[in-house]
C-alpha cells in the first residue's frame, strides 16, 4: 500500500501486469503520486497498467496526464494503460476529452486481465 | 401597503332624504321591487282618477298612496342598510397585514365599487417557506355577494391548512361552494403557492383573468385550464409549475379592472394593463400599482365604477451579490481551502451532485492552471479567487500574477494528433463543465459561471 493524505493507491503486480487501485479523487497531488508509482512499476518490468477507477469520484486533467505518461512508457514494450469501471461522472470526463479512443475501458478487473490486448 | 377607497354612501347615510337613491347601481332585486312599486303607483293613480268623482272613496285612495310611499321609503332604507352590512363584511374578508419574506415584496391596491362587489384577495404564510397568493372575483352586489364571498373564503381558509397543492385546495373549495346555497354565483379565482427558497411557484386558475409575469423585458400571461369555482362537479383544474427568478414581477387583478367601461363604451382591457405595466417596468412595484390605479381612473373619467378592482403585486427582489474572496499562495494543496468554501455554498443552495462535480472540476483545473502556467509554480506569487453563489448562478473568478496567455492559441487536445499529448486538457474541461467562460484581455484571469440547475 502506498498512502498519501486522504488518498490510497494500492499497487499490485501480477506477472507483467501492474494493477493500480487509487481511492478517492485524482487531482494534482494524487496524479503525481499515481504517475510516480506507475512509472516505477514499468521500470521494474511491468508491461501494462490496469487502473481500477471504481473508487475514484473525480479525475482532473492532471490525472489524465498521469495516465498518458504511464501509457506512453508502456508502448515500447507493446503494452499500455487500460481502465476499469469508471464512475459515470468520470466516464463523462473521459468522453469529453475523447480519451475513450485511447484507453480501453473494461467493466471489471477480470475482464481487463482476460483481455488479450489491454 | 394597502389603500382603501371610501364610498360616498358611508359618509352620507345620515344625511340622505327618504326615498332618494344616490347610487344608480342598486341590486337587481331592489330594482324589481321598485318596478313593482312603480306599477302599483300607476294603478293607484288610475284608480284615483276614476274615483275622484266619488268623494267617499277619495280618502281610501289617499291612505293607500301614503302607505305605498311609506313602503317605498322603508325598502330604500333596507337597501342602504344591506349595503352597509355588506361593506362591513367585505372589510373582514381582507387580510389585516401582508406576510414578510426575505426576497419577496408584496403590494396591494383595493378600489371597491360603491355597490359593494364580492371580490377578495389573500396573501398568506403557509409554513415550510411557502406563501399562498389568492385573488377571487365573485359576481354580484350587496349582501348576496358578501355571503358568497364568505362561503368561498371560508373554503380556501379551511382547505389550505397543511396543504401545499393549489389544485387540491381549489378542488376542495369548489366542492364546498358547490354544496352551499351560494352555488349559483359566478366565482373565479387564481391561486398560487410560491416556495420562497427555491422560487418555484405552482398555480391553478378557475377561470380568472390571467395574471401578468414580467421577467426582464418580457411579459407573459399565466394561464391554466379549469372551470369557475363552485358550480361544476369536474372543474378539471390544471396545476402548473414555473421556476421564478429574482427580479421577476407578478401582477394579479380582478375583472373589474379590465371590464370597466368609460363614457364611450370602451373597456380598460387587458392590453392597456399590459402596456402600462411594461412601460413602467423599471419603476418600483408600489409606484406601478399607484400609476395603474391612476390610469384606470383616468380611463373612466368620472364614469361610475361598477365592480371592485383589486391589484396584487408580487416582486422577487434581485439578489444582492455576496462575493467572497480567498487569496492563496501558488501551492496546489491550498486549492482545497478554496474548494471547501465554494462547495459549501453550493450545497447550502442545493445545487446538486452534477453541478457540484462540474464546479469542483473546473475550479481544480483553473486554479492549477493559474499556479502552474500563470505563476510558474512560484510560491511567492498569489492566486486570487473571488466567488458568489445565489439562486441563479455560481460565479468564480480566478486571477494569477503571471504574464497571461492566449486561450485560443492552445492546441485542441481532442484532435486525433493531439490525443497522446499529456497536457492541455484543462481548458477543454473548464469549457465543457461551466456554462460561461470568459478570459481577461491579458489572459491572466478567467471568470467561470455555472447556472443553477433549475434555471436551465
Amino acid at each position: 500500500m502506498v498512502q498519501h493524505e486522504n488518498e490510497d493507491i494500492a499497487m499490485e503486480r501480477r506477472g507483467d501486469i501492474c494493477i493500480a487501485r487509487p481511492r478517492g479523487r485524482i487531482a494534482e497531488p494524487e496524479a503525481l503520486l499515481l504517475e510516480k508509482e506507475c512509472l516505477a512499476a514499468i521500470e521494474d518490468g511491468a508491461k501494462s497498467v490496469v487502473v481500477d477507477l471504481s473508487d475514484v469520484p473525480m479525475l482532473s486533467s492532471a490525472g489524465l496526464g498521469a495516465l498518458m505518461v504511464a501509457h506512453k512508457q508502456c508502448r515500447p514494450a507493446g503494452g499500455g494503460v487500460c481502465l476499469v469501471d469508471p464512475q459515470p461522472l468520470v466516464r463523462q470526463v473521459l468522453e469529453i476529452t475523447k480519451l475513450t479512443k485511447l484507453f480501453k475501458v473494461h467493466a471489471t478487473l477480470d475482464d481487463a486481465l482476460a483481455a488479450p490486448d489491454r | 401597503m394597502e389603500k382603501e377607497s371610501r364610498s360616498p354612501l358611508t359618509n352620507n347615510a345620515e344625511g340622505k332624504k327618504a326615498g332618494e337613491v344616490s347610487n344608480r347601481s342598486e341590486a337587481r332585486a331592489l330594482q324589481t321591487e321598485l318596478n313593482r312599486a312603480q306599477s302599483m303607483i300607476e294603478q293607484l293613480r288610475e284608480e284615483l282618477e276614476t274615483v275622484r268623482t266619488r268623494s267617499t272613496q277619495g280618502e281610501d285612495a289617499k291612505d293607500a298612496l301614503v302607505k305605498l310611499s311609506e313602503e317605498m321609503r322603508k325598502r330604500d332604507l333596507v337597501g342602504e342598510r344591506e349595503l352597509a352590512i355588506a361593506r362591513e363584511f367585505q372589510k373582514r374578508f381582507l387580510p389585516l397585514a401582508l406576510p414578510r419574506f426575505d426576497g419577496v415584496a408584496f403590494a396591494v391596491r383595493y378600489l371597491p365599487c360603491a355597490c359593494v362587489g364580492g371580490d377578495f384577495y389573500d396573501v398568506f404564510d403557509m409554513g415550510n417557506d411557502c406563501v399562498g397568493i389568492l385573488i377571487a372575483d365573485i359576481a354580484g352586489r350587496g349582501l348576496p355577494a358578501a355571503l358568497a364571498t364568505a362561503v368561498t373564503k371560508t373554503g380556501f381558509d379551511t382547505f389550505r391548512q397543511n396543504e401545499y397543492s393549489p389544485k387540491v385546495i381549489m378542488e376542495k373549495t369548489n366542492v364546498h361552494v358547490a354544496k352551499s346555497t351560494v352555488n349559483s354565483h359566478f366565482i373565479t379565482a387564481f391561486l398560487a403557492v410560491l416556495d420562497v427558497e427555491t422560487l418555484k411557484v405552482k398555480y391553478v386558475n378557475a377561470c380568472h383573468p390571467s395574471p401578468l409575469l414580467q421577467r426582464g423585458e418580457t411579459l407573459e400571461l399565466l394561464d391554466a385550464e379549469g372551470l369557475c369555482c363552485g358550480i361544476f362537479d369536474e372543474p378539471n383544474y390544471e396545476e402548473r409549475q414555473l421556476q421564478l427568478e429574482p427580479g421577476d414581477r407578478l401582477i394579479f387583478y380582478t375583472r373589474g379592472l379590465v371590464t370597466a367601461v368609460n363614457a364611450d363604451g370602451k373597456p380598460y382591457e387587458n392590453t392597456r394593463l399590459c402596456e402600462f405595466a411594461q412601460a413602467r417596468r423599471q419603476e418600483p412595484l408600489d409606484d406601478v400599482l399607484d400609476g395603474l390605479m391612476g390610469d384606470f381612473k383616468a380611463h373612466l373619467d368620472g364614469v361610475e365604477q361598477t365592480d371592485d378592482v383589486i391589484l396584487v403585486g408580487v416582486e422577487l427582489r434581485p439578489v444582492a451579490r455576496e462575493e467572497e474572496r480567498i487569496v492563496i499562495p501558488s501551492d496546489p494543496q491550498q486549492l482545497r481551502r478554496v474548494e471547501s468554501a465554494v462547495i459549501a455554498r453550493l450545497q447550502q443552495l442545493n445545487y446538486g451532485e452534477r453541478a457540484i462535480f462540474a464546479v469542483r472540476l473546473a475550479l481544480e483545473e483553473a486554479v492549477v492552471n493559474a499556479i502552474k502556467h500563470g505563476n510558474k509554480m512560484d510560491k511567492a506569487k498569489k492566486v486570487t479567487v473571488t466567488f458568489s453563489v445565489d439562486s441563479r448562478e455560481c460565479r468564480i473568478t480566478i486571477t494569477d500574477e503571471g504574464a497571461g496567455f492566449d486561450p485560443d492559441a492552445v492546441p485542441d487536445p481532442t484532435m486525433e494528433e493531439n490525443l497522446e499529448v499529456p497536457h492541455g486538457r484543462g481548458l477543454v474541461l473548464i469549457r465543457a463543465y461551466m456554462d460561461d467562460v470568459t478570459f481577461t484581455e491579458k489572459g491572466n484571469g478567467v471568470t467561470m459561471v455555472k447556472k443553477a440547475p433549475w434555471t436551465t
